[in-house]
């Protein structure tokens, strides 16, 4: 085992058990403990796992956006990687805020669907990554498709600031319960449950974006060593 | 026959038609809450376990690449060891 590899298990399994022992803990809060809302009834329960997760869409997007302005600083397999692995991340959790925020608005308001300004630009913010994923998986992997990449990066995190202050700057149905002009949430236990959801979600997704920042730089690795085992004719892998 | 029976089926007039959709009164119960809310965390459980699995996946076909250029070297070792 390299001192790389070492590493990377000293890093991975702590997090991923914290990040377990903690989802299991808000499941238990959430469903056990916390009370249900006094007017959407068990449906607001969406509540305690939907803004976790745009939470960790915005870790992903952040470090997708780090990893971007870092390669074209300097590029470097890491840093691609890191940018890569952060897309990913945000295209996962931000599925999971498109899923779950609809199907409570069904409850809440009646319909699935609006184009309300945080809805929109949220949509808007995951298309973007979505993009950066497929144009990283059809158009190869060499230096320019890199920095083209990166430079989609670093334009996809202008739009987080946005879906952030829409709710504040153009109205909309949206609701706001934690943070500035919100209400926030009455009962200690919603409390517990939503700080535990938000915690395990950081864990979760520091995780998940370790592990695939990992495999990608492997990737590159094995990918430039194949090509050296070629040259020096040792891979003979590749004759007829 | 059929244009007749077409004919027939058309609206005479413009009021005939729908022009609007309005809510029935009452019913505040469109969804069910709880089904909802095990859509919602089944969805969350699939979503992130369709990751991890795309992550072992790719995990393991970083593997066989491994055992692949390990084994080529392995045999231009022996090329050159037995020459």
């Amino acid at each position: 085992m390299t001192r790389q590899q070492y590493r990377f298990d000293i890093f991975f399994v702590p997090l991923l058990a914290v990040a377990t022992a903690l989802i299991l803990t808000a499941i238990y809060v959430v469903f056990l403990r916390a009370p249900v809302e006094a007017h959407m009834g068990i449906v607001q329960k969406i509540f305690y796992f939907h803004v976790p997760s745009a939470y960790a869409m915005y870790l992903g997007a952040s470090a997708c956006f780090l990893g971007s302005a870092g390669y074209l600083l300097k590029p470097t397999d890491a840093r691609d990687a890191f940018a890569r692995a952060g897309a990913e991340v945000a295209i996962v959790f931000g599925a999971i805020v498109l899923v779950t925020g609809p199907l409570w608005a069904a409850k809440a308001w009646g319909y699935f669907w609006t184009w309300d300004p945080r809805l929109t630009t949220a949509m808007l913010s995951w298309l973007v990554y979505v993009a950066y994923v497929v144009l990283r998986i059809f158009a190869g992997n060499g230096p320019g498709e890199r920095r083209f990449a990166a430079a989609l990066g670093i334009i996809g995190a202008a739009n987080l600031p946005i879906i952030h202050f829409s709710v504040q700057k153009w109205g909309g149905q949206h609701p706001i319960v934690v943070g500035h002009g919100g209400g926030g949430l009455a009962h200690p236990d919603m409390k517990i449950g939503f700080g535990l959801g938000m915690l395990s979600f950081t864990f979760f997704s520091m995780a998940l974006l370790w592990t695939r920042t990992r495999l990608e730089i492997v990737k590159s690795r094995l990918m430039r060593a194949e090509q050296e085992a070629i040259d020096l004719g040792l891979d003979d892998r590749t004759e007829a | 026959m059929i244009l007749f029976a077409l004919h027939q089926n058309q609206p005479k007039e413009p009021q005939d038609r729908s022009t609007e959709f309005a809510a029935v009164d009452g019913t505040h119960e469109q969804y069910n809450g709880a089904t909802l809310l095990v859509t919602a965390y089944a969805l969350l459980w699939i979503l992130l376990m369709g990751f991890l699995l795309m992550l072992w996946r790719k995990q393991r076909a970083l593997g066989r690449r491994l055992d692949g250029l390990e084994a080529a070297i392995d045999r231009a070792a022996s090329k050159t060891h037995i020459s």
